[in-house]
C-alpha cells in the first residue's frame, strides 16, 4: 500500500466502504483547516499591510478613539481591497468575470502538476517556467508553420509538441539528477534562463525565428485559426474559456489515476520516499527520476501550448515571455498537498488573485498586494508541519493523524467562515460557520469549551460585519 | 562583433561595474551556504536592497544612509528565511521561493504606493579616484576610478575569504555547514552560527541591490534585479562556494552581460542575445561536473535537529 508522504491517515481498506468515506472526509477536513489557516493568515497580514499604507491609523484612532466606529473605518481599506479582489474575479452574475478567472487558472493547474508530480519522485522541479516557454515557442512555431492543417490534426500537434519541448527539458534536469548527481533545484533555475533568454534571443529582431510581419517587435510568426482550441461560447457569449479546461480536468484524473491505481505511479512515489529502498525492491531508480521529471516537464510546456493555441490570444510567442506561472505552480502543488482536487482548487484561487488584483487597483490598492500575498502564503507552506503542530499541540497529540482523527478541523473551517462572513459581512458565511461548529458537537457527542468559543466567534464576527458594513 | 573593444580599458571597466552587485549577492551565497542554509531568495533579498535602499536615500538625501537601509531589511527579511529554515525547520527551497515572490510583492506594492513616477533626487553613490593606480594609463580607468561600492566589493571578498579560511570562527562556520553534530559536540553554537550567516547573506545581498538602485542605474523600476540574483546564485556554484571563486564567476557572467549590454560593443542582435544564456550554460555544465566538480558543503540545506 503506497502512503503518499506527510499525508495523514489514508483511509484503510478493512473497514469496508463507509469507513473509508468517513476517513476521507477527516483527512478533506484537516487538510482544509490547514489551508484555511495558511490562506488567513496572508490575508491578516495583507490586511494590516494595507491599512497601514492606505491610511495612518494611529491618526484614525486618534481622531475617532476606541470605538466600533474606528474599526470599521481601519477595516473598511482591506476589506474594500478584498472584496473587490473577489468581486473582479467571480462577482460578475452571469459568467464573464470567472471565465477569466478559469482561464488564468487554466495553465496554472498544469503548472501545479508539474511540480507535484516531480515532488512525488522526491524532485523539486523549479523549472515549469521554462518548461512552458520553451513548449509556448516550439507551439508557436508548429501552429504557422503546419497552419494548412485542419485543425483537428494541428490543434493535437500543437499540443503534442509543446508537451515534448517541456519534457525534454524537465529529462535534461532529470538525468543531469539521476547520472550526475547534479541538484535539480540548481538545474531546473538554470534552465528556465536558458529557455526563456533562449528563446527571447531566437524570436528577436536578427534571431532565426522572427516572424515575416514582425515590424521590430520580438515576435514569431503568428498561428492560424486553425491551431485554436474551440471557445466554451455556451458559458456565455463572453466567455474567454477554451476547451482546454477538459484537457486540465483531463491530467488532473490522469495524474490521480498513474499515483493511485498503477504500479509506474507506486515506484515513482516508492523512490520519492526511499529511493534506497526502492533501488532494493527492484525499482530502475535513474529512470524513473528521468521519467518523473520528462513527464513534470511535459505538463509544465502544456501550459505553454495552451497559451498558443488560446483563440483569444494571438497564436504568437511574443518576447519577453514570462507570465511567472511556473513559480505559482510551486505554490499551487504545496497548497494542494499534491491533490489533484486540492490543485485545481489552489489553481482557482490564484486565478482569482491574479483577475481580480487589476480591480483591487480601482480602489487604490496595488495589484502587487497579489505578489506579497502569495508570498507570505507560500512562507506558511514552508511551515506546514509547524501549523500542523500547534493544531496538535494542546491535546499532546503526536503526528497529524490524531489532529484529523480530532476533527478539530471543523472548528478551524468554523473560524474561516466566520471571519469571511466578517470581510464580506455575509450572513450565508455566518451560517456556515455555526454549522461547522454544530457538526463538530454532533460528531464529539460533546459540547467542548473550543466549540463554544468558535460559535461566540462566529456571531460576534457577524454581527461585527454587519455593523461595520454601516460605516462601508 | 569589433574585437578592438578589448583592447578599451572602458569595456573592462563595465564588466567590473556588472560584476559588482553579482559578487556582493554571491558572497551572501557562499557564507549562508558554508554555514549549512540554503537560500535561493538572493533575488528577492537583492530587490528589497535596492529598493528600500533609492527609498531610504531620497528620503533622506544621503545615499550612505540609504545603503545601510537597504542592508537593514535584507538582513531582517534574510533573519525571517534564517527562523523559518533554522528555529522551525521549515523547508528552506520553499522558503526561498517565498523570499522571492514577497521581495517582489512587498518592493512593487510600495513603489507604487508612495513613488510610482520613480524617484527624483535619487542621491547617487560617490566614486572613489585611488591616487597613483587612477594615473596608471589602461589599468587606471579599470580600478583607479570607481563606484565606492566597487572597492567596498573588493573589500568584502578578501575579508570573507580571510574569515572564512583563516579564523577560528570560519573553520567553524564551514564545520557547522559540513558536520553540524559533530561541531555541536565539541561546543560549536549550531544555530547561533546559521542565523549569523543567514543574516549576512542578506545585507550582503542588500548592499548589491543597493548598488544597482544607488550606483550601477541610479533609479529604481518594479523588478529591476531581472534575475541578477539567481546569476549570483550560479556565480557562488560555479565559484565553488568560495568568495574568490564568486569573484571570479561574476567577472566572467559581468563580462557575458557586458557583451550584450555595452554601447561599446557592436555585434549583431541574435549573437548578442544568445550570450545571455552563458552564465546559466555554464552553471549547468559545472553543476553536472563536467568542468570540475561543484560540490555544496555536505549540511547544505539540511535543517539541523540536535534532538535526533
Amino acid at each position: 500500500m503506497a502512503v503518499a508522504a506527510g499525508s495523514p491517515a489514508e483511509p484503510s481498506s478493512e473497514g469496508g466502504l463507509g469507513q473509508a468515506l468517513i476517513a476521507l472526509v477527516r483527512r478533506l477536513v484537516a487538510e482544509s483547516a490547514v489551508a484555511a489557516i495558511t490562506l488567513g493568515l496572508a490575508f491578516v497580514l495583507g490586511s494590516l499591510l494595507i491599512i497601514c499604507t492606505t491610511t495612518d491609523p494611529f491618526a484614525v484612532i486618534g481622531e475617532h478613539g476606541f470605538r466600533l466606529k474606528t474599526l470599521g473605518l481601519l477595516l473598511h481599506y482591506p476589506f474594500n481591497a478584498f472584496d473587490s479582489l473577489f468581486s473582479g474575479s467571480f462577482g460578475a452574475p452571469d459568467m464573464t468575470t470567472a471565465t477569466v478567472t478559469f482561464g488564468q487558472a487554466l495553465p496554472l493547474v498544469f503548472t501545479g502538476l508539474a511540480v507535484a508530480f516531480a515532488f512525488r519522485c522526491g524532485l523539486f522541479n523549479i523549472g515549469a517556467e521554462g518548461q512552458l516557454v520553451a513548449g509556448a515557442l516550439v507551439a508557436s512555431m508548429v501552429g504557422s508553420s503546419w497552419s494548412g492543417l485542419p485543425a483537428i490534426l494541428l490543434v493535437p500537434a500543437v499540443l503534442l509538441i509543446s508537451l515534448l519541448a517541456g519534457g525534454v527539458l524537465g529529462a535534461v534536469a532529470g538525468a543531469l539528477k539521476a547520472y550526475r548527481g547534479a541538484h535539480e533545484v540548481i538545474t531546473t533555475i538554470m534552465l528556465n534562463y536558458i529557455a526563456i533568454y533562449g528563446a527571447t534571443a531566437m524570436v528577436e529582431q536578427g534571431g532565426p525565428l522572427n516572424g515575416p510581419n514582425s515590424n521590430g517587435q520580438a515576435v514569431t510568426a503568428h498561428a492560424g485559426s486553425n491551431a485554436f482550441l474551440p471557445l466554451l461560447t455556451w458559458l456565455g457569449k463572453d466567455s474567454t474559456l477554451d476547451a482546454g479546461v477538459f484537457i486540465a480536468l483531463g491530467c488532473a484524473a490522469l495524474y490521480w489515476f498513474i499515483f493511485a491505481r498503477t504500479s509506474f505511479g507506486y515506484e515513482i512515489t516508492a523512490v520519492g520516499l526511499n529511493p534506497g529502498a526502492a533501488a532494493y525492491g527492484g525499482i530502475p531508480i535513474k529512470r524513473r527520476m528521468i521519467m518523473a521529471m520528462a513527464i513534470a516537464g511535459g505538463l509544465g510546456g502544456l501550459a505553454g501550448g495552451l497559451y498558443i493555441a488560446d483563440p483569444t490570444g494571438t497564436g504568437a510567442f511574443q518576447a519577453p515571455f514570462d507570465p511567472g506561472w511556473g513559480f505559482d505552480g510551486i505554490a499551487i502543488a504545496l497548497l494542494g498537498k499534491g491533490n489533484p482536487i486540492g490543485m485545481i482548487l489552489a489553481a482557482i484561487l490564484f486565478g482569482a488573485l491574479r483577475t481580480g488584483s487589476q480591480s483591487m487597483q480601482l480602489v487604490g490598492v496595488s495589484p502587487h498586494m497579489t505578489e506579497v500575498l502569495q508570498g507570505i502564503i507560500v512562507l506558511f507552506i514552508a511551515l506546514d508541519v509547524i501549523v500542523r503542530k500547534l493544531l496538535n499541540r494542546r491535546r499532546g497529540l503526536r503526528t497529524p493523524g490524531d489532529f484529523a482523527a480530532e476533527w478539530r478541523g471543523l472548528l478551524v473551517l468554523a473560524v474561516a467562515s466566520a471571519s469571511i462572513a466578517l470581510i464580506f459581512s455575509h450572513v450565508f458565511f455566518g451560517a456556515l460557520a455555526i454549522a461547522f461548529a454544530a457538526v463538530f458537537v454532533l460528531i464529539r457527542r460533546q459540547v467542548t469549551r473550543g466549540s463554544v468559543a468558535v460559535v461566540v466567534y462566529s456571531v460576534i464576527c457577524l454581527a461585527l460585519g454587519l455593523a461595520i458594513n454601516q460605516y462601508l | 562583433m569589433d574585437w578592438s573593444v578589448l583592447a578599451n580599458s572602458d569595456f573592462y571597466a563595465g564588466i567590473l561595474r556588472t560584476a559588482t552587485p553579482l559578487t556582493l549577492a554571491a558572497l551572501g551565497g557562499v557564507m549562508t551556504e558554508r554555514s549549512g542554509v540554503t537560500n535561493i531568495g538572493l533575488e528577492g533579498l537583492m530587490l528589497i536592497g535596492a529598493f528600500f535602499g533609492a527609498w531610504i536615500s531620497a528620503s533622506v538625501g544621503n545615499p550612505w544612509v540609504g545603503v545601510m537601509g537597504a542592508m537593514f531589511f535584507g538582513g531582517l527579511i534574510a533573519l525571517i528565511h534564517g527562523v523559518v529554515s533554522i528555529g522551525l525547520r521549515g523547508n528552506q527551497i520553499i522558503s526561498g521561493v517565498a523570499i522571492n515572490l514577497f521581495g517582489t510583492g512587498i518592493t512593487g506594492y510600495l513603489y507604487e504606493t508612495y513613488v510610482s513616477n520613480g524617484f527624483t533626487n535619487l542621491p547617487s553613490i560617490p566614486n572613489l579616484t585611488i591616487p597613483g593606480l587612477s594615473a596608471i594609463p589602461g589599468v587606471g580607468p579599470v580600478i583607479g576610478v570607481q563606484n565606492s561600492i566597487v572597492y567596498i566589493m573588493l573589500a568584502l571578498v578578501a575579508i570573507t575569504h580571510l574569515v572564512l579560511f583563516h579564523t577560528t570562527l570560519g573553520l567553524r562556520i564551514r564545520a557547522v555547514g559540513e558536520q553540524p553534530r559533530a561541531a555541536d559536540t565539541v561546543g560549536v553554537n549550531v544555530f547561533a552560527l546559521r542565523y549569523l550567516c543567514v543574516t549576512i547573506s542578506g545585507m550582503l545581498a542588500g548592499l548589491g541591490g543597493a548598488y544597482l538602485s544607488l550606483g550601477l542605474i541610479s533609479n529604481f523600476s518594479v523588478n529591476m534585479t531581472s534575475g541578477k540574483g539567481f546569476i549570483a546564485l550560479a556565480a557562488m556554484i560555479v565559484g565553488k562556494w568560495t568568495p574568490l571563486g564568486a569573484l571570479t564567476a561574476s567577472l566572467l557572467f559581468g563580462f557575458g552581460l557586458q557583451i550584450q549590454t555595452s554601447q561599446l560593443v557592436n555585434v549583431s542582435s541574435f549573437a548578442s542575445n544568445i550570450v545571455t544564456i552563458a552564465p546559466y550554460l555554464i552553471t549547468l555544465i559545472a553543476v553536472a561536473g563536467f568542468i570540475g566538480r561543484a560540490t555544496a558543503p555536505a549540511a547544505d540545506g539540511v535543517p539541523y535537529d540536535p534532538t535526533h
